[in-house]
């Protein structure tokens, strides 16, 4: 008797296992027939056409303009703040609060023309009091060095005019007045509490905040008094949804409008869904392996810089890493930033070659460690690295490091010989991943943590700062990608692709480079 | 019952105060610098080492810790490194929805996972014994990841019952509390089965057996209250557990609770949030169990007698 129960427990816990799967299986294959809800019991969902849930991955860590310093803060607070040069989504600037503007003999002091009548979310007008306070508490804020770095101060000229100085002449200085970090603020609000101001700013963009539940959302409205049309879209909400496959559900059920960066792996099911959308596009971003060129074992020996070069296989690391999802990028700026070299030779994958040349190297076989961050597709594609620089020959292995650690270590104390990361270029111009990362003021602390140390890369990378002339720009900056090839200071290897799915009823849904979220492009 | 309560307070209060100095020190050790990443990693070194000095990070361990506790004694919690908003603040706005997850879903769990462990124990070797027991195994088994999708999917998608994410509404509350429920059900439907036929075994059973009493009165009223003690002791370290933050569960259904803000403040070195949350959490633990000890004491008068008796000098 003991013996059939047992059977029969067994059987029954086959069919059980059997349910689970199917009920998986069953979604997956069957994206037309998926019903698709809008949850009237969420009040915080799209009600008609009259709002726009948006789901991020992580919480700004600030609405004040002059703290924004990474994607998700600088995507929120560009819908609350309006600069004084626009940036359009195809990466055009054209005047924003300033109608125009004029530059120096030597291009160190620009003139704005303020545009008059324009509004703060709290009703009182924009006054050049206002722009000169916003610009230079940002100058004077730590968090928008990589902006404001060039800036010297701001200056009232009259009631219309404002003059800023530049340190020195600077040819990305538009794109840098065009970030948020720039953003105009009112200068008696942020006067009367500034601490509650990183909460509720006042500023001049097309949406202005209602509220912040932290870890849950953030709630804007349309600023009716917008100096442009005011936004189509009444309710802006930013939802915060740590897991996107999550995410993915709640955009299917209508709980949400838009989600951030879905999972590539569904990338293929959202395309295939008729009440869906996504828009994809190469971040400004890039993948790649850093060496340590001052100290260490690849510092030393220059040759064993090439054999990795030869080594790795960035279409594999592409495929195996990302599923395909990204696009190849062979060299130091990412594909969509302004004066990304065309038709630039990078390295060739060529393992043979790199096998011939380890040996000749002198390597003694060593064990190599490869440091990586332990967020973002960081370990995955250094899993493909190691793999790859095993065959041929390499004993290479994988030091995951929590990011803070990783921070520590690696980029302020350079302790590492090789190790993957990532950098992001916060603005659309190649000064804004080169000079910081490159150059030799900024050895070693953090930005140039790969100790370059290059006379040449530094007149280069001064020659295209300075530099009013875009096509002498395009050439310093294609010589200086050169210099770093000819020297094997990295190995980049991809971008990877910023993606938006979105509510297929949605328009203007296009993802950025930056994964700026800007809303007031959309409409239902 | 005075004094035991105040040695139980004290001895929180020591338990509490050794937690925060392990955790404080740890993340004070251990590498990355607050101000680096506050800053992100375009900031220069000066940069850097002003906000050091601003933020007081340059000061002695022992001076920065006994600092926090002045100041928390006080019901400063300090402002997050992150965010820049007061602790205390940040926490309270979370607090609600983890003690209610900790809440529903353990409770859902007891109130689901005693009856079943009682009437496995009762129908041993039966087939409902059997099953259970591969339910409980299975129950186990399953990542609390997976099955929170597994049910969005039918739930939230398929018929649109309840919200995927969120706990916005009272319906967002459900397939979370089903997920931890689910996950905390076995460990009660097997401690329930387990002490309920150890209690079975025992010679008071067998003597309410032969004077007559009722099946149900055998196994409600003799059993059941003697097996109690280490049920109502699993249910207890599982809320506390809970407490703690259901990290899984609150990052699958977007939940802002305890769970995730202490795993975003550890990666982000922002040490007051990181502290302010685990004395949040020990304190609870701390009443959690507190609480427990009194329930026994009311669950079992021997608890009561054995203390009479001590000042009687019986025993």
């Amino acid at each position: 008797m003991r013996k059939s129960l047992r059977l029969f427990t067994i059987l029954l816990t086959a069919v059980l296992l059997f349910t689970f799967s199917a009920c998986g299986s069953t979604e997956s294959n069957e994206p037309e027939d998926s019903h698709t809800t809008k949850s009237s019991e969420d009040p915080k969902a799209s009600e008609g056409k009259d709002s726009i849930t948006i789901a991020y991955n992580a919480e700004p860590v600030s609405l004040a303009s002059y703290e924004a310093n990474n994607l998700t803060t600088h995507s929120v607070c560009s819908n609350l703040y309006d600069t004084l040069i626009r940036e359009e989504s195809d990466g055009e600037l054209v005047p924003g609060l300033a109608s125009e503007w004029t530059y120096s003999d030597d291009n160190t002091e620009i003139v704005f023309t303020l545009r008059e009548g324009i509004k703060f979310h709290d009703g009182s007008e924009m006054t050049a009091e206002d722009v000169v306070f916003s610009m230079n508490t940002a100058i004077a804020s730590s968090k928008t060095a990589r902006m404001t770095g060039s800036f010297e101060k701001m200056e009232k000229v009259d009631d219309t005019h404002v003059k800023l100085y530049l340190k020195y002449p600077y040819g990305a200085v538009e794109s840098c007045l065009s970030n948020d970090n720039c953003g105009i603020f009112s200068k008696a609000a942020y006067e009367k509490d500034p601490e509650g101001f990183t909460r509720n700013p006042v500023a001049t963009g097309p949406y202005k905040i209602v509220s912040w539940t932290a870890g849950e959302s953030v709630v804007m409205e349309a600023f009716a008094d917008y100096w442009r049309e005011p936004a189509a879209i009444k309710n802006l909400i930013f939802r915060i949804v740590p897991d996107a496959s999550s995410g993915l559900v709640a955009l299917e059920t209508g709980q949400i409008d838009v989600l951030n960066l879905p999972n590539t792996t569904d990338f293929d099911y959202i395309e295939s869904n008729s009440k869906l959308q996504l828009s994809t596009t190469a971040a400004n971003s890039f993948y790649f392996v850093a060496f340590n060129c001052t100290d260490g074992l690849f510092a030393e020996n220059k040759v064993l810089r090439e054999v990795v070069a030869n080594a790795i296989d960035p279409e594999a690391i592409l495929l195996g890493a990302l599923d395909g999802q990204g696009e190849l990028v062979n060299c130091a700026i990412p594909v969509n930033v302004k004066f990304f070299p065309q038709e630039f030779d990078g390295y060739s994958y060529n393992p043979d070659y790199a096998k011939q040349l380890l040996k000749e190297s002198g390597f003694e076989g060593q064990k190599i460690k490869i440091p990586c961050m332990d967020v973002g597709n960081d370990l995955a594609i250094t899993e493909v690295v190691v793999e790859q620089l095993k065959a041929v020959g390499f004993d290479a292995e994988i030091d995951m490091m929590e990011s803070t650690a990783f921070l520590a270590d690696v980029y302020t104390n350079g302790l590492y010989d090789i190790c993957v990361n990532s950098y992001t270029c916060f603005i659309n111009d190649a000064d804004g991943i080169m000079y910081m990362r490159y150059h030799s003021d900024y050895l070693g602390g953090g930005n140039n943590f790969v100790m370059y140390n290059n006379p040449e890369m530094d007149s280069l990378l001064d020659k295209a700062r300075s530099s009013d002339n875009d096509d002498e720009r395009a050439l310093a900056y294609r010589d200086a990608c050169t210099l770093m090839r000819d020297d094997y200071v990295l190995v980049p290897i991809l971008c990877y692709l910023n993606a938006l799915a979105a509510d297929a009823d949605l328009n203007g849904i296009k993802a950025s480079d930056r994964q700026r979220i800007y809303v007031y492009d959309f409409s239902w | 019952m005075l004094n035991f309560v105040t040695k139980r307070i004290l001895s929180m209060l020591l338990v509490v105060l050794g937690i925060s100095f392990l955790i404080f020190s740890v993340m004070s050790l251990s590498p990355g610098d607050p101000a680096q990443i506050i800053l992100g990693d375009g900031a220069s070194q000066e940069d850097i080492a002003e906000l050091r000095e601003e933020m007081g990070l340059n000061d002695n361990l022992l001076v920065r810790f006994f600092r926090y506790i002045w100041n928390a004694i006080q019901g400063d919690l300090g402002n997050s490194y992150r965010t820049g908003q007061a602790v205390l603040v940040e926490l309270l706005n979370r607090l609600p929805n983890t003690v209610l997850l900790a809440i529903f879903g353990v409770g859902a769990a007891a109130m689901i996972g005693v009856p079943i462990g009682i009437i496995s124990a009762v129908k041993q070797y039966s087939i409902i014994d059997n099953v259970t027991m591969v339910l409980a195994m299975v129950m186990t088994s399953i990542p609390a990841f997976w099955l929170g999708l597994l049910l969005m999917l039918r739930f939230a998608l398929g018929w649109g019952v309840v919200p995927a994410i969120g706990v916005d509404t009272w319906q967002g509350y459900i397939l979370p509390s089903v997920t931890l429920a689910i996950g905390n059900m076995a460990v009660i439907i097997r401690m329930t089965r387990s002490t309920m036929l150890e209690v079975f075994r025992e010679d008071y059973i067998r003597t309410a057996r032969a004077k007559g009493a009722s099946k149900r009165s055998v196994v409600l009223k003799h059993a059941l209250r003697n097996a109690l003690l280490p049920i109502i002791t699993t249910i207890g370290i599982n809320f506390g557990i809970q407490l703690g933050g259901a990290i899984v569960v609150e990052t699958v259904f977007s939940i802002p609770g305890l769970g995730t803000l202490i795993i975003t403040s550890v990666r982000q070195k922002d040490i007051p949030m990181v502290m302010g949350a685990i004395l949040f959490v020990a304190l609870m633990i701390c009443l959690v169990t507190f609480l427990m000890d009194i329930l026994y004491t009311f669950l079992d008068p021997r608890v009561k007698i054995k203390k009479r008796q001590k000042q009687m000098g019986v025993i």
